[in-house]
């Protein structure tokens, strides 16, 4: 496992900032497909707990456009 | 399918199926779809010929306000107010794999949710904020236009604060 380590909390904080940036950057550019199967990815672990009135919807998770 | 079919003249994606083509962790269980039924009298308004249409063609079931579509439950709704009549005047073209649909622009799916004012919008708009996605001109402009913006500057504050 990958350990990281801060020499300070605003080092922390920076670096959380820019993980939440980048993930966020990669995400817009995802297909709006890509996004859907995000929601579908919710879905199924919330269906694993039982929160879920409906199926998860049935898309395909192993393609990637 | 239903558009082409001339069941509805149009149609477009609003809720957070929308959002989620704007913003990540978006959780949904349903579809919010408008349609626009051009040959229907503005004050009755009829979804059967809709629903009808899938159950017959595609198996459809009614389940409570949904209809399930091939296990996606789709809420069919109209647009109800000026807001939403502009939300879906304005929705943009998106391509969903090789189809293309039409989802609210990010602006309007905000405003709806202020409208709305429901306790699960409260966390997407604070992540909205926190995400600075949205072009805030635009959308003060639209708040103002359907005076909403009092009840925006209230929320704003609120969430900004947590």
């Amino acid at each position: 496992m990958t350990k990281y380590q801060f020499d300070s909390y605003d080092e922390f904080i920076k670096a959380v900032a820019e993980s939440k940036a980048e993930y966020r950057a990669q995400y817009r550019n995802l297909s709006y497909k890509e996004k859907i199967r995000q929601i579908v990815r919710l879905q199924q672990k919330a269906y694993l707990l039982g929160r879920m009135k409906f199926k998860p919807w049935p898309i395909d998770d192993n393609r990637h456009d | 399918m239903v558009v082409r079919e001339e069941i509805v003249d149009d149609y477009a994606i609003g809720g957070a199926t929308a959002l989620a083509y704007y913003s990540d962790n978006i959780f949904t269980e349903d579809i919010d779809v408008f349609v626009y039924l051009r040959s229907q009298s503005p004050v009755l308004i009829d979804l059967g010929p809709i629903y009808e249409y899938l159950v017959r063609t595609q198996n459809a079931r009614v389940q409570g306000q949904y209809l399930v579509v091939e296990e996606f439950p789709v809420q069919f709704l109209v647009p109800y107010d000026d807001l939403s009549r502009e939300a879906f005047a304005r929705a943009v073209p998106v391509m969903y794999g090789d189809a293309k649909t039409k989802i609210f622009e990010l602006e309007y799916l905000m405003a709806i949710m202020i409208q709305l004012g429901k306790q699960k919008y409260r966390e997407r708009i604070r992540k909205l904020i926190e995400e600075r996605a949205y072009d805030e001109q635009k959308l003060e402009q639209l708040l103002k236009t359907h005076r909403l913006h009092e009840k925006w500057l209230v929320l704003k504050k609120s969430v900004e604060g947590e």
